[in-house]
């Protein structure tokens, strides 16, 4: 699969495989508590004085300062909680306020289509924000098939992020327990408004 | 890419050219936002995520990770 997955991604354009990186990245760290490597990998990247830039920069500040154990302690205040974490970051909740609705449905089916799939052992909702940019980044790079053009790219996006997850990283921004975790936020606002624009332009 | 030149060749220079000054525009805009700040960096972060962290597969797929959040939000969705 990843031989494949390699080959495929030499077609990809180079500002393409960019925006698929970004996707891998809030992916990342949206999936489960950051380990030692993502950490270490963030706090190497680079900011510049756009409005990315700046929140990338302080992403990477931020993960210079904090110790393995304390951004796992914040991934679980955030996402997983006692009863729950603070955010429930499925497109399902915060489309309609329940877990495993239309919106979830609607996903399986182009999930489908688009050669994505879990394992069958496993019934858990696929529409986790994390999941979503991993799909985002598969469908740039051809993980699944062939890369997806860019009006296929925005038709996944348009039914499947663009309503709600602007809305996701404005909370995480927001969020009282996040810290390494507001720049992530902030980050992931920009970029989710920067692929917007782009989709336009498509 | 390999599919614009097959277009070409079936005389769409035209709509082509259109696309290409589109996809330029798109280009610039996305270096003008600040995409590709991370560089380097962010290439080698991609390559160590990659794939393999993915709670999706291609499919048929393999196996899906069964992580905290995923068990959290079965939990969740019982209530």
């Amino acid at each position: 699969m990843l031989a494949a997955a390699r080959a495929d991604e030499r077609t990809v354009p180079a500002e393409d495989e960019v925006r698929a990186q970004h996707y891998q990245l809030l992916a990342r760290f949206l999936a489960a508590p950051p380990d030692a490597a993502l950490l270490q990998l963030s706090a190497g990247l680079g900011g510049n004085e756009t409005e990315l830039g700046t929140a990338v920069g302080e992403l990477a500040r931020r993960a210079r300062e904090t110790p393995v154990e304390v951004a796992s302690r914040e991934y679980h205040d955030l996402f997983i909680g006692l009863a729950r974490g603070e955010l429930v970051p499925y497109a399902s909740y915060y489309l309609t306020g329940f877990l495993n609705e239309k919106p979830l449905a609607k996903l399986r089916v182009d999930m489908s289509r688009l050669g994505i799939a879990r394992a069958a052992e496993v019934k858990e909702p696929e529409d986790h924000v994390a999941a979503l940019c991993e799909m985002m980044a598969g469908l740039i790079l051809g993980w699944f098939r062939p890369p997806l053009d860019l009006v296929g790219q925005r038709a996944f996006f348009d039914a499947h992020l663009r309503a709600w997850v602007g809305r996701f990283f404005e909370d995480l921004e927001a969020a009282a327990s996040a810290r390494l975790y507001r720049p992530l936020g902030t980050l992931g606002r920009t970029f989710v408004t920067i692929e917007e624009a782009a989709f336009d332009m498509v | 890419m390999a599919q614009s030149l097959l277009k070409r060749g079936f005389g769409m220079i035209k709509e082509q050219e259109g696309t290409e000054a589109r996809t330029a525009r798109r280009r610039d805009f996305l270096k003008l936002a600040g995409t590709g700040v991370a560089g380097g960096a962010a290439a080698t972060a991609a390559a160590v995520i990659g794939p393999a962290e993915a709670a999706i597969e291609r499919a048929p797929a393999q196996g899906y990770r069964e992580t905290e959040h995923v068990r959290k939000a079965y939990q969740l969705a019982r209530f």
